[in-house]
């Protein structure tokens, strides 16, 4: 069986074993019914007491053949109003560069807890959008205010 | 006549019989077999370690699993005896062949001791007593050797004499760290006070453990080829440990026994449980 497949059984096993509060994670079901475990859909909660509290952000976890020697993809819905989200919806961060701080040794779970983190604490450095990026640098009520109306569309209970 | 005056006192120092450092250069050859003998000793005592250890861990070896204390000593203090004198022969070793170039280069600069030659061996007084120095030099090597290397540290290059001393902490949980690990290495893969028996490739348990000599992390041996297959030989790539800075090539990988041990008390463990609930 290749390394690919043998990690993401495990990632399946120790995630329904153990995984951190509010989130979710499952493989996406083939057309015949069967799980693909290369695709996957997750949520991620907005930390309490940030702007993105009380929502879960649905993303799509993308595993290419390589992996772990190369990253997944990961991607929230396209037009995601965040300043590293591009407007195609894929993630900007550094640990899931590959020329980066990717390691095969991160798991899933710290991969999905990197995400919440990145919400409310987003690097100025590498801007992915320009609406978010230009409102989080030069006007926060702007922003704040465009940030709250997204985690309302995304509310939980 | 008075030049037939003649000294009749011997020197103090009077060079080597050829007979004297012929029979040195003997026992320095001599010396060989002698490190044979002892290498056979070690190699006697660890492979009945390695059968010990594998009765432990068979299933003939009815659970619980348990270790006889005394047998685990006698082979351990063996074992440790052995490779001790193994390192004091090589430290003599070297400090032979030292000695051999310093005897036959005094021999080559010394003139035949005759009555002409006497006055200059008498000139000499003292000083020359270089046998002396060669066991001064001996002495210091020793000393110096010793610095470099505690014999704990000579010992724990001895694989067996490392599973088997530390066998008794594995019996008792395979993922418990062991004593040496909070002393000498910062590094060991610790989650909760425990070692993690998942390789961090394919997160299943260990098969074939390969640890890295740079960063000691440890990895199937499978799946850390497999990784580092892309990569250009030599160079090798980064470890694939988040937060590791080493960089690790093919070369860079031996077997980890100690993580061999503890898979196979995970596997005796496993049976076990499989046998009581059969039950």
């Amino acid at each position: 069986m290749s390394l690919c497949k043998t990690r993401l059984q495990e990632e399946r096993k120790q995630w329904r074993k153990d995984h951190p509060f509010g989130f979710y994670a499952k493989p996406n079901k083939a057309p015949d019914g069967s799980l693909d475990l290369t695709q996957w859909t997750a949520g991620i909660p907005g930390r309490p007491g940030t702007l993105w509290a009380d929502a879960s952000f649905p993303i799509t976890i993308t595993f290419p053949e390589e992996y772990p020697s190369k990253p997944p993809k990961v991607k929230f819905p396209s037009g995601f109003y965040h300043p590293n989200v591009y407007p195609s919806g894929t993630v900007c961060l550094s640990i899931l560069n590959e020329e980066q701080d990717w390691r095969p040794a991160i798991t899933l779970k710290q991969i999905v807890m990197g995400v919440q983190e990145l919400l409310d604490s987003p690097n100025p450095d590498s801007p992915a959008q320009e609406p978010a990026w230009k409102a989080y640098s030069k006007d926060r009520v702007t922003y704040e205010k465009k940030v709250r109306e997204q985690a309302k569309r995304y509310a939980t209970g | 006549m008075a030049n037939l005056h003649i000294n009749a006192n011997l020197p103090l120092y009077i060079p080597l019989h050829h007979e004297l450092v012929r029979e040195f250069e003997t026992a320095d050859s001599n010396h060989l077999l002698v490190l044979q003998e002892v290498q056979n000793a070690i190699d006697d005592v660890s492979a009945q370690g390695k059968a010990y250890i594998d009765f432990v861990l068979s299933d003939d070896n009815r659970a619980p699993v348990q270790v006889n204390q005394d047998t685990l000593n006698t082979l351990l203090t063996a074992l440790r005896q052995h490779i001790v004198s193994k390192y004091e022969l090589e430290c003599w070793k070297q400090s032979a062949h030292q000695a051999r170039a310093r005897i036959r280069n005094q021999q080559r600069n010394e003139p035949e001791l005759t009555v002409e030659t006497m006055d200059l061996y008498r000139e000499y007084g003292e000083k020359r007593q270089f046998a002396d120095e060669i066991i001064h030099d001996y002495q210091d090597d020793k000393e110096l050797k010793q610095q470099e290397r505690t014999m704990d540290q000579v010992v724990n290059t001895y694989d067996t004499y490392v599973q088997l001393r530390n066998l008794v902490y594995i019996l008792q949980d395979p993922s418990n760290p062991l004593p040496t690990d909070a002393d000498n290495e910062d590094d060991v893969a610790v989650a909760g006070g425990k070692i993690s028996l998942r390789d961090p490739l394919s997160l299943d348990y260990y098969e074939e453990p390969v640890i890295s000599r740079k960063c000691m992390h440890v990895f199937s041996r499978a799946t850390i080829h497999q990784y580092l297959a892309g990569s250009s030989g030599r160079l090798g790539k980064n470890c694939p440990v988040d937060g590791c800075e080493a960089t690790i090539s093919f070369n860079d990988l031996k077997p980890d026994l100690i993580m061999a041990l503890r898979m196979k008390v995970l596997r005796k463990r496993g049976r076990e449980q499989r046998n009581i609930e059969r039950i």
